[in-house]
């Protein structure tokens, strides 16, 4: 009889699993509803900042917004490509979850719905790209990082901004990346070096990325065999094993419409 | 009595999750897997099919408490298979440390090694010296806590039976 009972609870649990991975439907119901009731604890469990630092963190959040800001974090962080104006929403990471075979995938924030984040909104540190939101909690938000297997991100590579996309995954010809780097794959024709810079294209909307934000850099650039374009490794600009002060963007509505250009009649013409 | 056992069990279990989460904020790393040593100490105890039991909770617990993992499931089933293998090792009379953590550490590399063909098969990146690292790590914890978690177990019965 129990055993039959084990066997139910395997079953079910191979089911759910099957739901899940192949999406047929939402599961975030339950992990909202486990997210809602252990957040809070998470919150409460998670380091303190000492009174002073978050004194201080409080006066240079009104310092930025006038001038100069008096702690180093902050003001990178608000001067971060791809941050400065948009509005933010500052975060502490709470929990960082189990490790994968290569490192940190997800962790949690402890800013929530009720701070304005959003599911696939981007979230970034004084250094670039931390990675994107997943799930979503009146308290708490978790974030999936940058080199977990199921992200990938469109990017621009180099002064010439050619497209690309960076992924935890490797690229199709391409070997697996080392562990803590990403695998990039230009998608059109164009050259890219060591040490050239890789920043985010963007999305529609600004979701799940706001474009211009710093991924990291070019390594092993790679010719392989039967592609039209080159192959690299991106080394992340974030150290996602030593995550703290984080920034969620929540993109604010547009107020004023872009001017409309119409190319004249005639030039078209000619 | 049984129920709140179980519930016992499960509170266990959740703050198990929990003090590894906020180690992971500490920057601590890496962190033994505490829900696998919870769940090698009630298999040692009680047989495979409780084992079996404790693992498929302590994966459900592992996925849901944020951040939790996907997808939703996955966890469960490994970490169940994990109970079922080390509960295969109970035996009558007292334990020693070196066959627990012996247990422990085969429990691991299951739940270790589901992990790593996942990562293989979307030829995902793997770093074999940390995860090999975090698998000993657990097989010490295991050494360490699980005497803890039978004596506990062992306390239960003695009230409930005298």
């Amino acid at each position: 009889m129990r055993r039959r009972l084990v066997l139910v609870a395997v079953v079910l649990t191979a089911l759910v699993l099957a739901l899940d991975a192949t999406g047929l439907t939402s599961l975030g119901p339950l992990r909202a509803g486990a997210a809602t009731a252990l957040g809070p604890l998470e919150r409460l469990v998670a380091p303190r900042a000492d009174p002073a630092a978050q004194e201080r963190l409080r006066g240079s959040v009104q310092a930025a917004v006038a001038g100069p800001a008096a702690d180093d974090r902050l003001a990178g962080l608000l001067a971060a490509p791809g941050v400065d104006g948009t509005p933010v929403v500052l975060a502490r990471v709470v929990g960082v979850g189990p490790s994968g075979p290569a490192g940190p995938e997800r962790v949690t924030i402890d800013a929530g719905s009720r701070d304005g984040v959003e599911v696939d909104r981007t979230v970034v540190s004084a250094d670039g790209l931390v990675g994107r939101v997943v799930a979503v909690a009146p308290w708490t938000s978790d974030v999936l990082l940058v080199g977990a297997p199921e992200l990938s991100v469109g990017v621009r590579v180099g002064a010439r901004g050619v497209l690309g996309e960076a992924s935890g995954t490797a690229a199709p010809g391409a070997a697996a990346p080392a562990p803590g780097t990403l695998s990039l794959a230009l998608v059109e024709r164009g050259t890219m070096r060591d040490g050239d810079p890789v920043v985010t294209l963007g999305s529609i909307d600004g979701r799940p990325f706001v474009p211009g934000v710093r991924v990291g850099t070019v390594r092993e650039v790679e010719r392989p065999a039967g592609r039209l374009a080159a192959t690299g490794v991106v080394v992340p600009a974030v150290d996602v094993t030593a995550l703290d002060l984080v920034a969620v963007v929540v993109p604010a509505p547009r107020r004023t419409p872009r001017p409309v250009v119409t190319p004249s009649p005639r030039r078209a013409a000619g | 009595m049984p129920a709140l056992a179980a519930l016992g069990r499960g509170l266990a279990l959740v703050a198990a999750v929990v003090l590894a989460v906020a180690l992971g904020a500490r920057h601590v790393a890496p962190v033994p897997d505490l829900v696998l040593v919870l769940v090698v100490g009630w298999a040692l105890f009680r047989g495979p099919w409780a084992g079996a039991v404790a693992g498929l909770a302590g994966g459900w617990v592992l996925d849901l408490v944020p951040p939790g993992a996907e997808p939703l499931g996955a966890h469960a089933l490994a970490y169940a298979a994990a109970g079922l293998l080390a509960g295969r090792f109970r035996h009558a009379g007292p334990v020693a440390a070196p066959r627990v953590a012996l247990v422990t550490l085969a429990a691991a590399c299951v739940v270790a090694g589901v992990d790593v063909v996942r990562a293989l098969a979307v030829s995902a990146p793997v770093d074999l010296t940390g995860t090999a690292l975090r698998v000993l790590l657990t097989a010490t914890a295991g050494a360490l806590v699980v005497p803890v978690v039978v004596g506990a177990e062992r306390a239960l019965l003695r009230r409930r039976f005298g």
